[in-house]
């Protein structure tokens, strides 16, 4: 929207204004809608009380003030379902293959590789239900018996890494993982 | 510069030259897929190394695809932030790409429609664009792609969790339907945060003019699905287009009660603009954008005859900063653009 100085905003030519509720003096121009739990509460502002809420001049571009609007309704939203805080049982949580651990994710948001997946199977599973409302994919499938194969056959690859490292603690961990992946294969095969 | 991008340059994409679907509200449609390769740790933990060699077996696999056989591609580490830039103006990449400075690829169809970004926050971005309310078509193409695609690349898949991407929010179908809007009457008469605000709850995202992280501007949103996971893709895709529907349904009825109770003042607004595009002497694409939006009402409430949408969205891309100094053939300051943007526009809508 545009305003050459002088001439009046848009919204006031449409009629559509009136008295702004916190000041109760100057015309209001914006409506201001808050959204906190369930519960909407819809506020009709002045330009000068909107700038003390924090906004900038909404008269300038009053789409911009909408933007951070909904941009705030939306950190509001995505801050309650996140606040987390790091714990050293998730410091000690480890993906072997990539070496996340899920104080990482935490901090960071992202997962550093498909074995993650399983490696934080319980956590991601409230993670994703809390996320999208549901853990289970019902979408698109691909047959692809290659890829648990491949990733036997990258943790025996890590494996052989950790024992020439010496480090011993990883490569016990590692093999219990390649002898659960092996036997869940073996056990889909005679099933 | 890239010989490449000024072909590119010289014509207009596939999605902004044709009237789409509901083109007095919706400018374009955008789906994207997000996949990985099992093989590899994910891009925030791959070796530059390893990232090379996706972006191999990205190309490789491309080339085996009807749609990606012939396409332009580009390394992105070669590419200078004036072609960044270009890009993000073409709506081919998103500014988080642009940003890094890791192995990246991108891969576009010579019209413009399918791409990858390789080695974005995912190993794959795949894309297809197209006009107007399309999302569906968007689908068939994308599906056909990434079918071709699958044949030759090993994707990191678990038959619990989907398709498995790098952040959580995108896992499961890693799908991303998106339009790009344009909503003046709901903004003028103020019912667009209460639009808004009841969309929040139902999972659906509104963004500004380049997508996520980028301002509103314009009365231009992008609207796209949160929930990736727990849904057939058909069903996100169904959900979204009656979600859509809904908003092309108010926007046109807020149309209908400005035009019926109010055509007066909007005529005298977009006159109002058309007297200032040939009076000035310099626009910035900011206040343009502006303009554009009073135009593009204009059009729809049919007060101004003489253009139509196609040419308003062309000159929406070509009046952007990068692709004005195409047109102009060299290095522009800031004032030069905009005193050359106040002129293009003259130029295309015949206001000499």
């Amino acid at each position: 929207m545009c305003y050459t100085k002088g001439t009046e905003p848009f919204f006031k030519s449409l009629n559509l204004y009136m008295i702004c509720e916190k000041c109760h003096q100057q015309e209001a121009m914006i409506k201001f809608t808050q959204v906190i739990g369930d519960k909407k509460k819809t506020l009709n502002l002045c330009t000068s009380c909107v700038e003390k809420r924090g906004l900038d001049n909404p008269l300038i571009d009053i789409s911009k003030v909408f933007g951070k609007i909904i941009i705030a309704l939306l950190n509001e939203h995505l801050s309650s379902k996140s606040q987390q805080t790091i714990t050293a049982e998730d410091k000690k949580h480890i993906c072997p293959i990539c070496n996340l651990s899920w104080a990482d994710f935490k901090k960071m948001g992202k997962l550093g590789c498909p074995n993650c997946y399983k490696i934080f199977f319980h956590k991601l599973n409230i993670l994703l239900r809390r996320i999208h409302g549901s853990n289970r994919h019902l979408g698109e499938n691909i047959q692809n018996p290659k890829s648990e194969i491949d990733s036997i056959r990258l943790l025996k690859k890590k494996l052989k890494e950790s024992i020439k490292e010496e480090n011993y603690e990883l490569a016990a961990e590692l093999r219990d993982q390649i002898r659960l992946l092996e036997h869940n294969r073996s056990r889909i095969k005679f099933a | 510069m890239n010989p490449v991008i000024d072909i590119m340059a010289k014509k207009v994409a596939d999605w902004l030259s044709k009237d789409g679907d509901y083109s007095d509200v919706i400018i374009s449609s955008r789906v994207r897929l997000a996949r990985n390769l099992q093989n590899y740790l994910f891009v925030n933990r791959a070796s530059e190394l390893e990232q090379q060699e996706i972006i191999t077996e990205v190309l490789q696999a491309a080339e085996e695809t009807t749609r990606l056989k012939q396409a332009y591609y580009f390394d992105m580490s070669s590419v200078n932030s004036e072609e960044n830039q270009f890009f993000i103006e073409r709506r081919l990449i998103s500014l988080d790409f642009s940003e890094k400075s890791n192995p990246r690829g991108l891969l576009v169809a010579s019209d413009e429609s399918a791409g990858i970004m390789i080695n974005e926050e995912d190993h794959l971005r795949i894309q297809f664009l197209s006009a107007g309310f399309s999302l569906k078509k968007g689908w068939q193409e994308i599906h056909r792609l990434d079918e071709e695609l699958s044949k030759n690349l090993n994707y990191a898949f678990s038959d619990q969790f989907g398709y498995l991407t790098a952040c959580p929010s995108n896992v499961g179908t890693g799908v991303r339907f998106s339009v790009f809007t344009h909503l003046p009457a709901l903004i003028y008469t103020g019912e667009i945060d209460e639009v808004f605000a009841e969309l929040i709850p139902t999972g659906i995202a509104v963004r500004g003019f380049y997508g996520e992280g980028s301002q509103i501007t314009g009365n231009f949103f992008q609207i796209s699905n949160q929930y990736t996971l727990g849904w057939k893709e058909q069903v996100i895709l169904t959900r979204m287009e009656q979600i859509i529907k809904k908003f092309i349904d108010k926007e046109r009825r807020a149309r209908k009660r400005i035009k019926n109770k109010k055509t007066i003042f909007v005529e005298d607004k977009v006159d109002r603009v058309i007297g200032l595009l040939m009076k000035a002497r310099m626009i910035s694409f900011m206040e343009f954008l502006d303009f554009v939006s009073t135009l593009r009402l204009g059009v729809a409430l049919g007060i101004t005859q003489q253009w139509n949408y196609k040419t308003l969205n062309e000159l929406m891309l070509i009046s952007q900063p990068v692709h004005l100094q195409k047109v102009a053939g060299g290095n522009l300051s800031e004032t030069e653009r905009d005193i050359k943007r106040a002129s293009l526009i003259r130029e295309r809508l015949n206001l000499n």
